[in-house]
């Protein structure tokens, strides 16, 4: 578990400051990251139940690879949204390490789009991406289980 | 090049009859000179090379006796036509002395029935995606006898129309009598473009004729073509790239592959151009990529976003505070690990990777504040796979 002293004034007050030091910059990098990592927290549900839907194929690997992008560009979306208004969330401890996992899969997504956009991947299962997934879904309920 | 043409010759022809041929000659180019200006701004570089080339098949075209002691070769192709110092084949400028004869509006083709034949014959394969722009070119060479001067022009015309206004989609998706109806006039256009003159009574004829032959329907698998015919149009569509730098470029095609990500992560504003978000969405949802979504009929992105996208990326690698990392690595579970080098902005948060090989883009999107420094810190995009 990520140990970490946020303080929403501090945040706050970087924000707003406009010629930042480096050290500030570095600061102010590392509450964005909280922040971002905040909102997959809060909508870890429907990332949860995507994997689920994959891995009980209920969905089909490209579905989930389209509708996992568009969950995170939703998010993305509400940061701008947050950051701009000076809109700022207390972060859940677990949330930057549930985020990591999120990059995770943000990773074989990249990896794997090269392969959804080709022509010859039309009717694959995309078996190499499925098992990926449920590597990282399982390490998710694992993580989630911790006290 | 009029002069060119028969200057050769001229020592067997009486004065008259240089006259005579001088004055034919230079009626007709100023004729097609009228017609190029006319043609839409955008246009003006392919416009050129096809007035180029009509110059070229028009004196091909005229009598015997002067084209039969012509002994330039025909070119190989368009493009290395398109080549030929402009200076030497304008206009003779001593013949210019002494005729002066003008055509200002010339800008109504009438056609007669052989050459509605000709012109639907040849707009019918281009529609039918049998033939590409260049080889209908080709034909207008290389075909049955001569073909005369006003279908070439219409042809020229109606290509030109097709490849700057709508791109690809010019005939598969847009309706081409609708163009010929006026709807994309300036009048009618609703974006404020002014995209073509209207026609006359006479041409919409011909188009209604064209009508019935051109109906496009999709088959049992909701395809309106084939895979190869689907390749070729993109390919001939997006045949192009802009440099970004030396060592990195981004292809037409590629661009267009990735237009979803271009107008999320790059702010263009769909707005300005003849296509929908849904559209974009559609392309990004098709499984097997940009050929799938042709073969089933979806709307190409236009060639000015594919330009003005590709802009966005150029601008965005030009900045004052974009970073550059010269060994970057981007893991696909097609290619492997490929060398990239990747072009990052912290304040923006986007991020545009180059292959080291091929120089063309790989991706250019913004991301996520998280994905973002963990790409930019470890130099990598997407993971070894299992």
């Amino acid at each position: 578990m990520l140990k970490f002293n946020y303080n929403k004034q501090r945040h706050l007050s970087l924000l707003k400051k406009k010629d930042l030091t480096f050290t500030e910059q570095s600061e102010l990098k590392e509450y964005s990251c909280l922040l971002d990592a905040m909102l997959d927290w809060e909508t870890k549900e429907q990332y949860i139940d995507l994997l689920e839907k994959l891995i009980s194929r209920k969905i089909d690997a490209f579905q989930f690879y389209i509708e996992f992008r568009e969950r995170s560009d939703s998010n993305g979306k509400v940061y701008d949204s947050l950051k701009a208004n000076f809109l700022l969330l207390s972060p859940h401890e677990k949330a930057k390490e549930f985020s990591n996992f999120i990059c995770e899969i943000m990773d074989c997504c990249y990896s794997y789009s090269e392969v959804f956009e080709s022509y010859e991947s039309i009717g694959s299962d995309h078996l190499k991406f499925r098992n990926n997934m449920e590597e990282i879904y399982l390490k998710i309920q694992k993580f989630l289980k911790e006290e | 090049m009029s002069s060119l043409l028969y200057i050769s010759i001229s020592s067997d022809l009486t004065k008259d009859e240089i006259f005579k041929i001088d004055q034919q000659v230079k009626q007709n180019q100023e004729r097609v000179c009228v017609f190029i200006k006319k043609l839409p701004s955008n246009s003006k570089r392919k416009a050129r090379k096809l007035f180029l080339y009509s110059i070229f098949l028009f004196q091909l075209s005229q009598p015997v006796f002067v084209t039969a002691a012509v002994v330039l070769p025909l070119p190989p192709s368009i493009d290395k036509f398109s080549s030929i110092e402009e200076s030497k084949i304008k206009v003779n400028h001593k013949s210019s002395q002494f005729i002066n004869i003008y055509t200002p509006k010339v800008d109504k083709i009438k056609l007669t029935d052989n050459q509605i034949k000709e012109f639907n014959d040849l707009v019918f394969q281009l529609n039918s995606g049998s033939m590409s722009i260049d080889e209908v070119i080709l034909q207008l060479r290389g075909g049955d006898g001569l073909i005369d001067l006003v279908v070439i022009i219409a042809v020229v015309i109606f290509a030109n129309w097709y490849n700057s206004s709508f791109g690809a989609e010019g005939f598969m998706l847009q309706d081409p009598f609708a163009w010929w109806n006026g709807q994309y006039d300036s009048k009618s256009a609703s974006n404020g473009q002014c995209l073509s003159d209207p026609p006359s009574r006479f041409e919409r004829k011909t188009l209604q004729q064209m009508k019935q032959m051109c109906s496009l329907e999709p088959d049992e698998n909701g395809f309106v073509m084939t895979y190869d015919e689907a390749y070729n149009l993109i390919k001939e569509t997006y045949n192009g790239a802009l440099q970004i730098t030396p060592e990195c470029k981004i292809s037409d095609w590629q661009c267009a592959k990735k237009a979803y990500h271009f107008q999320n992560g790059f702010g263009i504003d769909l707005d300005s151009y003849p296509i929908d978000k849904k559209d974009l969405v559609t392309l990004q949802k098709a499984d097997g990529g940009l050929i799938r979504y042709v073969q089933r009929g979806g709307k190409l992105p236009p060639r000015q976003f594919i330009k003005d996208s590709q802009q966005k990326v150029y601008d965005f690698c030009h900045r004052e505070n974009t970073e550059i990392n010269r060994n970057a690595i981007h893991y696909s579970d097609k290619t492997g690990r490929t060398p990239c080098i990747m072009f990052f902005n912290r304040e923006t948060e986007q991020i545009a990777l180059f292959n080291k090989t091929s120089c063309d883009l790989i991706t250019a999107d913004k991301f996520r504040t998280n994905y973002f420094n963990k790409c930019v810190d470890s130099g990598q995009v997407g993971n070894p796979t299992n």
